[in-house]
């Protein structure tokens, strides 16, 4: 085969390799920016993240997603961590989204006012039986996360580091 | 029938059939010198035949390879004696008997034994001329009669010489170069029963008077008889008379006249009996039924050609007859070559070869009958040559065979190679990255997540509860380290 063969041979696979290969990147935050009549410009909604960890005594394993989190890990006891869910949510000023997580709780968080430098969250845990196991509000910095941490499943606890992306 | 692949092979070269893998396999064997010889094994039994110049011994020294050709022989006279019809209608006959007749020349006895049974057809061949000359047995006496005289110059034939068979064996045996040609004698001889018929249809004829030259003989005849018929005795006599101190020829008179004419020639009624007292000959004409009767038997009839009525509409006895003197006529020749004696091998031969029919020489006439007793199934080495032979040409996509050369085939393979080195590649980079996104998937349900911690995190914790039941605390590590709001619940006391 010549080598002008062999050149159009690996153009057209690397023109196959783009058509075929799927978007495997990780999807980036997605903000809205609107133009206030100042002209300046003002971020309307943010995206919430949220993991679910399942943090342990019965055993030692570290989920490779989580070594990120360890280092804010080691001063509990608990020596597994797991990562048992991952969510995301756009959400806007004055509304709220709610996150099914284990052990039959529901975590929502109603974003009641942000700024460029931080945004106002209010966040309710409530059990199965509608028992309010947490009622907080809390200013968080841009793009800052902050860890709530406590309510028992399985074996241990559940971890539920929370960030404000925008 | 079994033979050996070789044996098999021998046989569809010498048949002029033979395959690649027939000649590679006999070249294994063989060398050239013998393989040509297989290969003109058919012409020289051909030639071996038909060719009179070409003696046995030659046809024998002609062939090689250790072939005995002294079945060949024996063929040709089996082939002779069906082409005879003899092996049939002379069951005495045998074929055994010529065939020894022709292979060996130390059984003189044979060609007698043969003569003898030819000389049966020979009587039957001459009945019409028996019939006529029991009619005229006494008009032999007639030679002195005058129409005589004009008679004898036209032709000198002896009576021997009217015989059917000594004419031919005359014909064999004239030194004439003309008549060397053996084959030609038999055709003659095959003819002559024809020119008696002729004779006979001549006389028939009404125009006997006609100016035919063939007819002259025998116009003169009738004249002359006609004449005598209407002349007193007195001058009868005085003719007699003068015929006799002119010395004319004492010929007999079957000899000089076929006796048919003789019997054509209608007598008068009114004249019963004619005698002509000489007191030397009496000459009697008596009219007979059987001549009548002969003279329907060779009576031909005529179809137009073609005519498939000439094959249904034939009187059964006239065919019988013509047949008999048709094999009669094929046997003269081989008659008289075996009286002869001397050259009796060469004439037969010769006389044999041209009646010899000759089919297409196929030694191996059939393949249904001929079991290879040591086949072999696989691919020999000759058919793996072949198919070494045939490489020159890409089968491509069960399209026709392509000459590796040309374009199309560059083309194909170029197109070819470039389609399969890029499904290589995909294979190899795109594929193994689908099977991970796949096992990831499968080995850890949930996606991965990025879940990224800013290097300043600060939290301000506006407004707190919990549940009754429950402690809280809120941890802070260093600095910017993300807050934990813990919550403990307490357990009931």
């Amino acid at each position: 085969m010549s080598f002008v063969n062999m050149v159009k041979v690996v153009g057209v696979f690397g023109l196959a390799s783009v058509l075929f290969t799927p978007t495997v990147q990780a999807q980036e935050a997605m903000t809205t920016v609107v133009a206030d009549a100042k002209g300046e410009q003002k971020i309307q909604s943010i995206r919430l993240e949220m993991l679910v960890v399942h943090a342990t005594t019965a055993n030692k394993a570290v989920d490779p997603q989580v070594r990120p989190l360890m280092k804010y890990f080691r001063n509990y006891k608990f020596t597994g961590f797991s990562l048992l869910d991952s969510q995301t949510a756009k959400i806007n000023d004055n509304s709220a989204r709610t996150f099914e997580i284990e052990g039959n709780r529901s975590v929502t968080i109603t974003m009641l006012s942000h700024t460029e430098k931080s945004a106002k969250l209010k966040m309710v845990i409530v059990e199965d039986k509608g028992k309010k196991i947490l009622d907080t509000t809390v200013n968080i910095n841009r793009n800052g996360t902050f860890i709530v941490a406590g309510p028992k499943f399985k074996e241990g606890v559940l971890f539920l580091p929370i960030s404000a992306k925008y | 029938m079994k033979l050996t692949r070789m044996e098999l092979s021998l046989l569809r070269l010498t048949d002029g059939i033979a395959s690649a893998a027939d000649i590679d396999r006999l070249r294994q064997h063989f060398d050239t010198e013998t393989l040509d010889s297989w290969r003109e094994l058919s012409r020289w039994i051909s030639v071996g035949v038909t060719d009179p110049l070409l003696g046995v011994g030659e046809f024998r020294s002609a062939s090689s390879g250790g072939l005995s050709l002294t079945s060949s022989k024996i063929d040709v006279s089996e082939q002779v004696m069906e082409r005879l019809g003899l092996l049939a209608d002379h069951k005495a006959l045998d074929g055994n008997i010529v065939r020894s007749a022709l292979m060996d020349h130390s059984v003189p006895d044979v060609s007698g034994d043969i003569m003898s049974k030819i000389l049966q057809g020979d009587t039957k061949n001459h009945d019409v001329h028996q019939g006529f000359e029991s009619h005229v047995e006494e008009v032999k006496e007639v030679k002195e009669v005058k129409e005589v005289k004009e008679v004898e110059d036209v032709d000198d034939v002896s009576a021997e010489d009217w015989s059917f068979n000594s004419l031919l064996r005359n014909a064999l045996l004239d030194p004439d170069p003309a008549l060397m040609n053996i084959a030609d004698s038999v055709e003659r001889s095959i003819l002559s029963p024809q020119l008696n018929e002729d004779i006979l249809q001549e006389v028939l004829d009404e125009e006997l008077n006609s100016s035919d030259e063939s007819n002259s003989l025998n116009a003169l005849l009738i004249e002359g008889l006609e004449d005598e018929l209407n002349t007193p005795e007195e001058v009868v006599e005085s003719s007699l008379q003068d015929e006799a101190v002119s010395g004319s020829s004492l010929m007999d008179f079957e000899d000089e006249i076929p006796s048919p004419v003789i019997a054509q020639r209608e007598v008068p009624p009114d004249v019963q009996t004619l005698v002509y007292t000489d007191d030397v000959m009496v000459v009697e004409f008596t009219e007979e039924e059987e001549f009548s009767a002969l003279h329907s038997t060779v009576q031909q009839q005529e179809f137009e050609e073609d005519s498939d009525e000439e094959l249904c509409s034939v009187d059964e006895a006239f065919v019988s007859e013509a047949m008999l003197v048709e094999q009669e006529a094929d046997w003269f020749p081989l008659t008289d070559t075996l009286l002869i004696g001397g050259e009796t091998n060469l004439d037969i031969w010769s006389a044999v070869s041209k009646k010899v029919s000759r089919p297409p020489l196929r030694l191996l006439k059939d393949d249904t009958g001929i079991e290879v007793v040591d086949k072999v199934p696989v691919s020999t080495k000759s058919e793996s040559n072949s198919l070494q032979q045939n490489n020159s040409s890409v089968e491509f996509l069960n399209s026709k065979s392509i000459d590796a050369d040309s374009t199309i085939s560059k083309v194909s393979v170029t197109v070819l190679g470039s389609f399969l080195t890029l499904a290589a590649a995909w294979m190899i980079i795109v594929l193994p990255s689908l099977l991970t996104q796949t096992t990831s998937t499968i080995n850890t349900p949930k996606r991965i997540v990025t879940f990224e911690v800013a290097e300043v995190n600060q939290l301000e914790v506006e407004d707190l509860e919990v549940g009754e039941d429950m402690n809280v605390q809120i941890l802070q590590g260093d600095g910017n380290a993300p807050t934990i709001i813990f919550l403990d619940e307490m357990e009931a006391l």
